[in-house]
Order: C-alpha cells, then sequence, then structure tokens
C-alpha cells in the first residue's frame, strides 16, 4: 500500500495536525493527513457525526470513574495512556497498560490517540505565556531561553485564538510583568468572556487582593494576590468588534496574515452534526472528558473546515498507525512514513503501507512524536529527543466554604488566581497558576459518589442522608496551584525492544521525577493556600495519602502531585543544533523536510495550558513549511 | 462505529404486577429520605426492581423486602426499626468500611441508597460466592442521569441535563426561589 505525491505528509488528527492541514490546503497544497484511531471518529458532518458522538457519550454515562478519556474507545492497535492506570511505581506491573513507568514518580498525564485527539477531552483554556517565560535562563538563571521572544509569537498567537474561537476579556488579563504591548492595540477576543461562576464571585471577594506571606530560609517576601477571568476555547457571546475573519498565505510576501472578519465580526463554528448546536456553552460541566453539544473547540472543527473548503486537497486515512521513517542514507532527507494499516477495533491484522510527499510533519503529541523519532533513530544528533519531558504538577488543596457555593456547575474553571505566574521567586521556585475550580472535590476525592458511600458506610440514611449530602457537596471548593516544572534531560520517554504494543510498535517508556525547585514551589503554595483558606474561612479537607501513585515528602512534609494532561517538552526547539531537535522554524536539525509540531516543541513550560501556544507555535511551522515548499 | 457502540439494552422485566414492587418504593423512599414521587419520578422504578430480583438469589431480596413491608406497618417507629435492623452494623462486622455482607441483610438497604443516589449497583456475592470481590457497575446511561445525587447538590448529573448559557454565574433556581420566598415574607 503506497500513498504518494502529496506537498505534505502529517502524521496525527489533533489541533497541530488539524491546523498545518488547513493552513496548507488553503494555501493550495496537496495534503495527507494519517491518523491512527478507527474510521467512525473521523465523520466530520450529519449522521455519522451525530451517531459517533452519541456513542462516546454513552460510553462517558455508563463509566464508573469519568476519567479525561473514560468516553473514548482505547484501541489495542493503536493504545492510549490513561491517568487511571497510574499508581506507585513500585507496584505496577510493567506488562500491563500503555506507559511502561520507571519513576520514581509516576507520570500521572495522558492525551488521546484519535481522531480530533485530546482536544476532545481537554478544558479549553487558553492563556498566553509570559513574556519572562521565553527568558528564563537570562531572568532567573532557570532552565533556558526559547529561540525568540514572546514578541515573535504574539502574531501567531492571534491565529491561534481565532482557529480556537476563544472567549475571553482582555481589559481584565491582569498579568505580572507583561508590559502595555503584551496584546496588539485595540486587540480583542472572538467573544465575549465566559461568565465566572456563582463560587468565583464568592471567592474573590476575601481573596482578589489579598496579602500573603511566602517563607524562606532567609527571607520572607509579601505578596498581594490577583485573580482574572480565564480565556476559554469554548463559544460565548460573539463579540462584534473582533476583526479577524481568517488566516491566509500571501504568496508574494511568503508569509501568513490574518485577514479582516466580515460584517457581523466573529461567527462562532458549532458542532459537527449541526452548526446551530454548541453557538453557545450551556453549562454542561463536563468539559473534561466531553461537551455532549461541541460548544468546546475541537480539532475535528478545523479538520471539517479544511476539508470543506478543499475537499480535494486533503485525503485523511484513518487506521493508519505510523511507525517510522524511511531516511535517505546519503541526504538523510525522509523518504516516507511507514504505517500499518488495520481493519477493525479487534483484528490485529494489518496491511503495511508507506506514504510520500515533499515535506514529513508530526502531529502525533510529545510522547508518541518522541517514540516515532527514537524508534527510527531520526532527529537525534542532539541526544535531545524524549528528554526534558514536563507537565505541571499541580498541588490540589480543597476544603468546605462558610457558605453554600454550589460547584458541580459551569465550566470546569473560569477565575484563575494570576499573580504568581512570574515574579523574583522564580529564581528560588517555580511559578504557577491558581485555577478557581467549579468541579467541587471530583478531582482529588471523586466526589459527589464518594461523599454517598462514605455517608452510608457510616450509617446515614434518609432525610439525615440527604440532608447531610446538600450541606457537604454545596460547600465544596477546590484549588489546584499547576506549578511549572523545569526541564530535567532524566525526565524522558525511551523505547525499549520488551515493551511493545499488539501491532509490535514500541511502548512508551517513561522516567520521570520532580526536581527541588518544583517541590519548594509546593512547599510556598501550600503556605499561601493555608492562608487563602483562612481569609475565607474554608474548613480545609486536604488530605496526602502517602498510599498515593505521586506522594512525597519534603522538608518534613508530604505531599501529592498530580498531573495536568500537560505533555511537554520532548522535541525542543532551539536556536543550538547542540542542545535542540528542531529549529525556530520547527524543522528538525538533522532533516530538512522534517517538521514537528505540538507542544514537544516547547523548551519551557511556563504556566498557560499549553494547547494555545502550541498551536500559535504550529502557524509558524506552518509558514515555514510553505515558504520551503514555494522555493 | 460499530466497535465501540455500545447499545443500553433494558433489563429483563420481572413479572408485573409484582406484589413486591409496592414495598420496594415504599422502603427507597425512607432509605433515601426523598418522596414516593421523586422516586417515581426518576422513572427508575420499575428498572432498578429488575436489577434487584434479577442480581440477586430471589429468596434473600424477598426476606428483606417481607422485613421491610413488615417495619412499615408500624408507623410511629420505622425510622429506629429500620436503624436497628438494616443499618446498625452487627458484632460481628469491622469498621471501617465493612463489605456489604457483612451488614444486615447482606447491606441491601445500602446497596439500595447507593443505586438510587448514583445509578451505580454493586454486585451481591450470596453463598457460594462469598470469596469474589464485589464489583460495581453503572445500571444504565439513564440510571447515571437519574441519580438522586446531583439534584441533592443542587446541580445537574456532569454532562446531561444541562441547564444553559450562564447559569453558573448565579445560585441554583431552587436557591433563588426560596431567597425571593424569604424576602417576600419579610415585606
Amino acid at each position: 500500500m503506497e500513498y504518494t505525491d502529496y506537498d505534505a505528509v502529517i502524521v496525527g488528527s489533533g489541533i497541530a495536525g488539524a491546523v498545518v492541514a488547513k493552513t496548507l490546503t488553503d494555501a493550495g497544497k496537496k495534503v495527507l493527513m494519517l491518523d491512527a484511531s478507527l474510521e467512525s471518529g473521523m465523520a466530520l458532518e450529519g449522521e455519522q457525526a451525530y451517531r459517533t458522538q452519541a456513542a462516546y457519550l454513552n460510553t462517558f454515562y455508563r463509566a464508573i470513574a469519568k476519567a479525561p478519556n473514560s468516553p473514548y474507545p482505547n484501541l489495542k492497535n493503536a493504545p492510549s495512556s490513561d491517568v487511571l492506570e497510574a499508581q506507585p511505581v513500585e507496584i505496577m506491573d510493567p506488562n500491563t497498560g500503555y506507559f511502561v513507568q520507571k519513576g520514581p514518580l509516576a507520570f500521572g498525564s495522558d492525551n488521546w490517540v484519535g481522531a480530533g485527539g485530546t482536544t476532545q477531552h481537554w478544558l479549553g483554556t487558553t492563556l498566553r505565556m509570559l513574556p519572562n517565560d521565553f527568558r528564563m535562563k537570562t531572568m532567573y538563571g532557570r532552565g533556558v531561553d526559547w529561540p525568540f521572544g514572546y514578541e515573535v509569537l504574539r502574531p501567531y498567537y492571534e491565529m491561534a485564538e481565532y482557529e480556537i474561537g476563544i472567549a475571553g476579556e482582555v481589559s481584565e488579563q491582569r498579568l505580572p510583568n507583561i508590559g502595555d504591548d503584551y496584546f496588539s492595540p485595540g486587540y480583542e477576543f472572538p467573544m465575549e468572556k465566559i461568565p465566572q461562576s456563582y463560587l468565583d464571585r464568592l471567592m474573590l471577594k476575601k481573596t482578589d487582593g489579598l496579602k500573603v506571606t511566602m517563607k524562606y530560609d532567609h527571607a520572607t517576601v509579601q505578596h498581594e494576590i490577583h485573580c482574572c477571568s480565564t480565556p476559554q476555547g469554548r463559544n460565548s457571546t460573539p463579540n462584534k468588534n473582533y476583526k479577524y475573519g481568517g488566516v491566509a498565505w500571501d504568496h508574494r510576501a511568503k508569509t501568513l496574515h490574518m485577514t479582516p472578519a466580515g460584517l457581523g465580526g466573529y461567527e462562532p463554528i458549532g458542532s459537527l452534526w449541526d452548526p446551530y448546536t454548541g453557538q453557545r456553552c450551556e453549562g454542561n460541566a463536563a468539559c473534561v472528558p466531553i461537551c455532549p453539544v461541541q460548544a468546546k473547540y475541537n480539532a475535528l472543527k478545523t479538520i471539517k473546515r479544511a476539508k470543506q473548503k478543499n475537499p480535494h486537497l486533503l485525503d485523511i486515512r484513518s487506521q493508519c498507525v505510523a511507525y517510522g521513517l524511511e531516511i535517505d542514507p546519503d541526504s538523510n532527507i525522509i523518504r516516507g512514513v511507514k504505517f500499518n494499516r488495520y481493519e477493525s477495533a479487534e483484528d490485529r491484522s494489518y496491511t503495511m503501507g508507506i506514504a510520500r510527499g515533499k515535506i514529513y510533519v508530526l502531529a502525533a503529541s510529545a510522547i508518541e512524536n518522541a517514540k516515532l523519532l527514537l524508534g527510527s533513530n531520526a532527529a537525534n544528533s542532539s541526544d535531545q529527543v524524549g528528554r526534558n519531558l514536563m507537565d505541571h504538577m499541580c498541588l490540589l488543596t480543597w476544603g468546605l466554604f462558610p457558605e453554600m457555593v454550589y460547584p458541580f456547575r459551569g465550566p470546569g474553571s473560569t477565575t484563575n488566581i494570576s499573580s504568581f505566574r512570574d515574579g523574583d521567586f522564580r529564581s528560588r521556585h517555580s511559578s504557577w497558576i491558581c485555577p478557581i475550580d467549579n468541579w467541587g472535590w471530583g478531582w482529588p476525592a471523586f466526589s459527589p459518589g464518594t461523599n454517598v458511600t462514605e455517608a452510608v458506610m457510616e450509617g446515614s440514611f434518609g432525610e439525615a442522608l440527604r440532608d447531610r449530602l446538600r450541606m457537604e457537596l454545596s460547600r465544596q471548593v477546590l484549588l489546584h496551584f499547576e506549578c511549572e516544572q523545569d526541564p530535567q534531560p532524566e525526565n524522558r520517554v525511551t523505547i525499549d525492544e520488551r515493551y511493545k504494543d499488539r501491532l509490535g510498535n514500541y511502548r512508551p517508556v517513561i522516567h520521570y521525577d520532580a526536581s527541588d525547585y518544583v517541590k519548594e514551589a509546593f512547599r510556598v503554595a501550600k503556605e499561601v493556600s493555608d492562608q487563602i483558606f483562612k481569609a475565607n474561612k474554608i474548613a480545609d479537607g486536604t488530605t496526602y495519602l502517602s498510599s498515593e501513585a505521586d506522594y512525597w515528602e519534603y522538608k518534613g512534609k508530604g505531599y501529592t502531585s498530580r498531573g495536568a494532561g500537560h505533555i511537554v517538552g520532548t522535541h525542543r526547539t532551539g536556536s543550538d543544533p547542540r542542545t535542540s531537535v528542531v529549529n525556530p522554524d520547527m524543522r528538525t536539525w538533522d532533516h530538512k523536510n522534517l517538521f514537528l509540531v505540538g507542544s514537544g516543541n516547547m523548551p519551557t513550560l511556563g504556566t498557560s495550558n499549553p494547547t494555545l501556544t502550541l498551536t500559535a507555535l504550529t502557524f509558524k511551522a506552518a509558514e515555514a513549511i510553505l515558504k520551503q515548499l514555494e522555493t | 462505529m460499530a466497535e465501540f457502540m455500545i447499545t443500553s439494552i433494558p433489563t429483563s422485566k420481572v413479572k408485573q404486577p409484582d406484589p413486591d414492587l409496592g414495598t420496594f418504593l415504599a422502603i427507597s423512599s425512607v432509605l433515601t429520605g426523598c418522596s414516593e414521587a421523586e422516586l417515581e419520578g426518576t422513572g427508575m422504578l420499575d428498572d432498578y426492581f429488575c436489577v434487584l430480583m434479577k442480581e440477586q438469589d430471589h429468596e434473600g431480596v424477598r426476606a428483606f423486602l417481607a422485613k421491610a413491608e413488615e417495619i412499615l406497618a408500624h408507623k410511629g417507629t420505622i425510622q429506629e426499626e429500620i436503624k436497628m435492623t438494616f443499618i446498625d452494623l452487627p458484632d460481628t462486622a469491622t469498621r471501617p468500611n465493612p463489605p456489604f455482607d457483612q451488614m444486615g441483610y447482606d447491606g441491601l438497604a445500602q446497596r439500595i441508597i447507593l443505586l438510587w443516589y448514583t445509578g451505580i449497583w454493586t454486585t451481591m456475592n450470596w453463598k457460594d460466592e462469598k470469596t469474589q470481590p464485589e464489583r460495581t457497575a453503572m445500571v444504565s446511561a439513564q440510571a447515571y442521569q437519574q441519580g438522586l445525587i446531583w439534584e441533592t447538590a443542587g446541580t445537574h448529573p456532569s454532562g446531561a441535563k444541562q441547564p444553559g448559557y450562564g447559569s453558573w454565574h448565579e445560585p441554583p433556581i431552587e436557591e433563588q426561589d426560596q431567597r425571593a420566598r424569604k424576602s417576600t415574607t419579610r415585606r
């Protein structure tokens, strides 16, 4: 089986692959997209798309644990990781699950290998990184600098915000050390901000403006807390003043630019099966793992727009698992992507194939990209492929608010504490962002279900039971401090002949740990949390158990860290081929027709959820690809 | 598509009308703290009765229901008797979290409460299967959506019965009604 004559072959159908496919086909290029998961998942319209969504939703309803991947098929031929598999590394069986966890800590995040990728289960938070995130080495002597600054990425952020469709309020983005040109003059988001929750309103009264103390061995620092509404990739009321109507390739200038909006401003993109469904968030409170009405963005919306506009330029082949690259030994040019096409989810039989084009783009996620490169012995002259795996390590703190705040409603988070995202403390410990969560103790304690079990086990029944549950559940609050993990070469994805999946492809072998830089942030963040709880008269319910997967002790106290699902850093961009995998255009240093896109490109993580930044980087990559195709 | 499409097949019905159905509803109401009308309003009564009958050694369930019927006839002492008979742990049970089969009537009362509140049924291992661990299963997609826990918490099941754009910015409707009533009374 051979697919040939493409300008570009893309591996992966998540947001990075989708943006490359759309941008290239818009510019008249012929593109092949290989997707590892089921063909039914790639249904882009009408009855078929609706039936796929109904199947996901039904699976979600019937799941006991509503984990991020619970609605979606986990295919033996193209497996996904699952957070539910994470346990203390010493008791994990390397022959089960998908990740082979070598520790010392378990990597506690997952992504989904399937049509639309992890944008199917993402929350939809879309924060830009801060200018100082791009110069961590220079400013704070930590991590590495990016090969370019925030100002270079700013126009691409605007493209990403258009493509995803962001709801947010520019004037409320109160962020540390961003200067006055963080947003371009007069910039507004495509849609009005998502209303902040009732819970946020009560929490903000005593939290916004609160002065807290950060204590160190030889210093004490005062900090005033600031909060702001969170920009999100979900539909709200369209902004009539939004300036842009698309992203287009300028054949003469060889650049991407944004085209002006039509008269009505921004037009929200509804669900795949019906454009009038999902025009606005309906408050399903299930963004992770599934938005039933698709008011939340997912990458299939981008693929659908590409396919509708240029049906003959975009070919999509599902059930094709890419496993290797064919490399010309003399020139190091990539000659093809090798894949196995399987017939059905149950069936282990497959046909081998190869896909050929001028340019190759790996967009299969930070973990899968690294695996593919390592398995092909490609792009790794720097020995950086697979290294510097990062995530936001989350400190969760939870308690009962003195009055009813009514959680379990609305999007997962609508407000965040933004003031710890940058500051001098970054030379001592990680910065963090702290979303105020809207879904009670669901994450740390599996509420509300566990509250019923607990009460019943304690002998509660009847009206007393109901009153008890009402009082407990209506007052639950949760904060999570997403601490920036610094790049560590030993936190890495590797491959091992002993560990393969059903089709004989490598399973990711993961080495993972927390540095003292992050641990110190946990210590300080917990003390900040205690002060926030005290000011709000929140009765603390936080417990960290030594039996939990990622429990560790630091300076005499125990903490449990949890993954944020922000899997970053396995093929970083840089200006030096000796210490980075891709150049500032996201092209591999080693192969002039191989580009990598996705969160693997990020040299550091900052305190933003990475999807918006990886999308901006992907637009930058797409521009470079077009330039290369036209010279 | 067929590979992962799960269709919700209704559980097979016990022969109706079953004389114990009324008792099941009445005891469920006392155990959950919800009125019979509320429980019937979920539409799950028949399905849950079937789950109970299907999963079980019938004699065990019938014995539980017979005892329940007896207690429910003693108006005035219902709460105390239910507590003593079904809720309080026998001396042999070990805390914390005794398995259901250490409880009175194999924890049927507790299993029934969890079923109504969460839609999740804990399978029973009566007689020879006592060594098997108990397993839990969501009865159906509908059972999840009809769980009493959501309304009790002042919300809706996550991913269903959505309350509409911006609803989360205000307290739940019931709370707003209550406040409005209070302020009217004061006036």
